[in-house]
């Protein structure tokens, strides 16, 4: 019931319904992947990690040592914008490298 | 003669026999025709996507578009960079030539995505790959062992002059994903 001349307002119940069914997810921190290859040298590996993000030699390595044994290794992490211009660089180094939401699969 | 890789942090030598000076040209300067143009698998490793998420599409093709031409032409300048520092080569006794290479950062790119183009098409795998000479690619697979001895020496020269402490905190990123 509403009175002559108001006009009724509906709140939503939910910010999705507020929305209209937008994707309401917020910028979630990204991650890059560094995936392991058959062709890169594992110093090689370990100097541009150190080059590329200021990582001591022991965690440089600790990384490399997991991309090749697990097969892959995240390096990096931040907003979205960030690490493009990380894969960027990596793959101007030849590291094979992606990004993706770090709650992706 | 092996290669060998001497000298500061800034200024790198490679000492090398003049043969090897004539075909790591003539590699790189196919390899610019590759980084030029590139195509299947080789193009997929030396420009391999940012997203595999395919619902990422969008944004893979607006940071191909963005990024792409820069990727090219920064390899297709170091190419052009390393090829004028083995034209300026001096030689000396016994056939030796001795080439600068700077801080050998353009050098260590080169080299590796000559690598990266070689073994992708060699078909490399993790497992070690057995080339007989009579091997249609065994003329492939002496290119590839060539750029990995003269990557290595570099690669040793430089990590011996960078210092061991990082300048990031060591926690700050995790293990694996998912």
């Amino acid at each position: 019931m509403s009175a002559p001349g108001v006009e009724e307002i509906v709140v939503p119940d939910t910010v999705e319904e507020l929305l209209g069914g937008t994707d309401v997810r917020v910028d979630r921190p990204w991650v890059v992947i560094v995936w392991n290859d058959p062709v890169n040298l594992m110093t090689y590996v370990v100097l541009v990690l150190q080059k590329l993000f200021g990582y001591s030699r022991a965690k440089a390595t600790r990384l490399m040592l997991q991309v090749h044994n697990d097969g892959r290794a995240v390096v990096a992490n931040g907003s979205r914008e960030k690490c493009e211009a990380d894969v960027a660089r990596l793959h101007a180094h030849g590291l094979w490298a992606t990004m993706q939401r770090d709650d992706a699969p | 003669m092996s290669p060998a890789v001497s000298g500061a942090s800034e200024d790198l030598t490679l000492v090398v026999a003049g043969e090897i000076v004539t075909e790591l040209d003539r590699i790189f300067a196919a390899l610019a025709g590759v980084v030029t143009e590139p195509d299947g698998a080789v193009g997929e490793r030396l420009f391999p996507r940012a997203y595999l998420d395919p619902t990422e599409d969008a944004a893979e093709t607006i940071w191909r578009l963005s990024r792409r031409d820069a990727l090219v032409a920064d390899r297709i300048a170091a190419i052009e960079s390393v090829r004028a520092d083995l034209a300026a080569a001096t030689r000396g006794r016994r056939g030796a030539v001795t080439v600068a290479l700077g801080d050998g950062a353009r050098w260590m790119t080169v080299c590796n995505d000559a690598r990266l183009w070689l073994g992708t098409e060699l078909g490399l795998s993790d497992e070690d790959l057995e080339v007989g000479r009579g091997d249609p690619r065994a003329p492939d697979y002496e290119r590839y062992a060539l750029l990995t001895a003269v990557l290595a020496e570099i690669v040793d020269a430089v990590i011996g002059g960078m210092p061991e402490d990082g300048t990031e905190d060591d926690d700050a990123v995790s293990g694996p994903p998912g």
